[in-house]
């Protein structure tokens, strides 16, 4: 169980500071399938890491019950100088998961002839794209949390990709936030908008849109007001 | 629950392994620098004593003399150097949940406290072997002065780190505050030497504490005047304690500079 009980959350600047949230209360339950439709720049990834438990709100209260993972695909503790294969035994060994089952699963998911004992900056940016996607659905989580990315690759790697992630949603929960109505449906089965810095429960996706067009252009009103 | 994080012991030290690895990672000699940096610093500074004409002013070898001045020094600045550079570094892991700025710290603390080990008996056997120099007398001693240079600098390394997260001009300021500390430390000099108004002002350089004891413990006969090692063990306390609330409140308030 994902619990947001009244949390807040503001942009980190120290001046001039904007919500995100205001005072949001939700529940999400164990192997929910939960999509969020956000607007590009409402704080989407701030929100996912607050979801993964890497961040904490700045008002109010969040229990997580269970383990999230890290935002899908998530490539940044990938080091450049390191080989795919210590990259990966590091981070798998820091979840207390065992190193070789990461690496058997990278080396068979992935396709990439030894991608284990090459250096990760001489990956090209799609491949090393799918070993962070590989990396972060290997290792196991009471919560997927997937911030716009929730498959890599081209058109095959993706079926691969959908296929893996149907079986790890058999055990798992998922919360998806993305500004697609088309993959939240595929994904997820309950919806909430993020309108007016809310996370508002959401039953139609199309309505949700339209409310968020209109959002945005009484926002752009009255921008145009101020000036 | 699918399955438990990994405990802070195994956690710690993968942490000190991708430490390792990574530091030092690209060139040829790769982590072999962390020894051969403070070597090639001794030699550099023994052909100085040499050029300059200068004396050890007791009765040993320059060599052992500089090594025992500049080890305390070089531990506690590549300790500080080493903890303000792992957050912004690793701050990436910190997405793998059960990793924390503290653990950063710590792991890269370890790791200090292991290569600045190897290095010091690297050196000291080196020069006892090559140039004859004698067994320190009181070697406790000498690992009580090396011991608390490090803390030394895992206090005020830890502060730096933390208050660097927040503060771009504090994290570039730090290097020059820290160089004179090269020249207050007793490199090149004893306390005894000095001249008492001189000794009197020295006598606040937590680093001339430790460089004296090591001196006291290493050479037979020479006694200093200020070789308290609670006056740099109580700053190290100190920046540590002081960094605590510090590191709480940055993290609390998503202040640091390199954003997640």
């Amino acid at each position: 169980m994902i619990t947001f009980d009244n949390v807040s959350l503001w942009t980190p600047n120290t001046h001039r500071k904007s919500p995100i949230l205001l005072d949001c209360t939700i529940q999400i339950a164990p192997r929910a399938r939960v999509g969020i439709l956000a607007p590009a720049g409402s704080g989407k990834s701030s929100i996912a890491r607050l979801f993964c438990g890497i961040d904490r709100p700045d008002r109010g209260c969040i229990q997580i019950k269970g383990r999230p993972s890290w935002p899908i695909g998530f490539a940044g503790f990938l080091h450049p100088e390191l080989r795919v294969a210590q990259n990966i035994a590091t981070i798998a060994e820091l979840c207390g998961f065992p190193a070789k089952t990461a690496l058997d699963f990278i080396a068979d998911f992935v396709e990439i002839p030894n991608v284990l004992g090459r250096k990760t900056e001489n990956l090209s940016p799609s491949e090393r794209a799918l070993v962070a996607y590989a990396i972060s659905v290997v290792i196991p989580s009471d919560y997927l949390i997937a911030d716009e990315v929730i498959t890599v690759g081209n058109p095959v790697i993706r079926q691969k990709c959908e296929a893996y992630l149907e079986t790890v949603l058999r055990d798992a929960g998922l919360v998806f936030m993305s500004r697609s109505k088309r993959q939240l449906r595929q994904y997820c089965e309950t919806y909430f908008i993020l309108i007016d810095h809310k996370l508002k429960p959401c039953s139609d996706l199309d309505a949700g849109q339209d409310a968020l067009n209109m959002a945005a252009n009484r926002a752009k009103e009255l921008e145009l007001s101020d000036v | 629950m699918m399955s438990t994080y990994a405990d802070r012991s195994h956690r710690l030290g993968v942490l000190i392994d991708r430490e390792r690895r990574t530091r030092f990672a690209g060139g040829a000699i790769g982590y072999f620098w962390a020894y051969l940096t403070p070597l090639m610093w001794i030699a550099f500074v023994v052909i100085l004593f040499r050029i300059l004409d200068r004396t050890p002013p007791l009765f040993v070898g320059a060599e052992i003399f500089v090594a025992s001045g500049f080890l305390p020094y070089l531990i506690f600045r590549q300790t500080v150097t080493s903890l303000s550079r792992t957050v912004p570094a690793n701050r990436y892991l910190l997405y793998v949940r059960p990793v924390s700025v503290n653990d950063l710290l710590l792991a890269s603390a370890l790791l200090e406290g292991f290569n600045v080990t190897v290095t010091a008996c690297v050196v000291f056997g080196f020069i006892t072997l090559v140039y004859g120099a004698n067994f320190p007398v009181n070697l406790a001693q000498v690992v009580l002065g090396l011991s608390t240079a490090w803390f030394l600098g895992v206090g005020v390394g830890r502060f730096v780190a933390v208050v660097g997260m927040f503060s771009d001009s504090f994290a570039r300021a730090v290097p020059i505050i820290l160089r004179p500390m090269f020249w207050l430390s007793g490199i090149f000099y004893t306390a005894t030497e000095l001249p008492a108004a001189v000794r009197d002002i020295l006598w606040y350089s937590p680093l001339l504490h430790t460089t004296e004891a090591v001196r006291e413990g290493y050479f037979l006969g020479y006694a200093s005047p200020i070789s308290n090692l609670l006056y740099p063990t109580c700053i190290a306390a100190s920046f540590f304690l002081i960094s605590i609330p510090i590191e709480h409140a940055i993290t609390r308030s998503r202040r640091a500079r390199r954003r997640l």
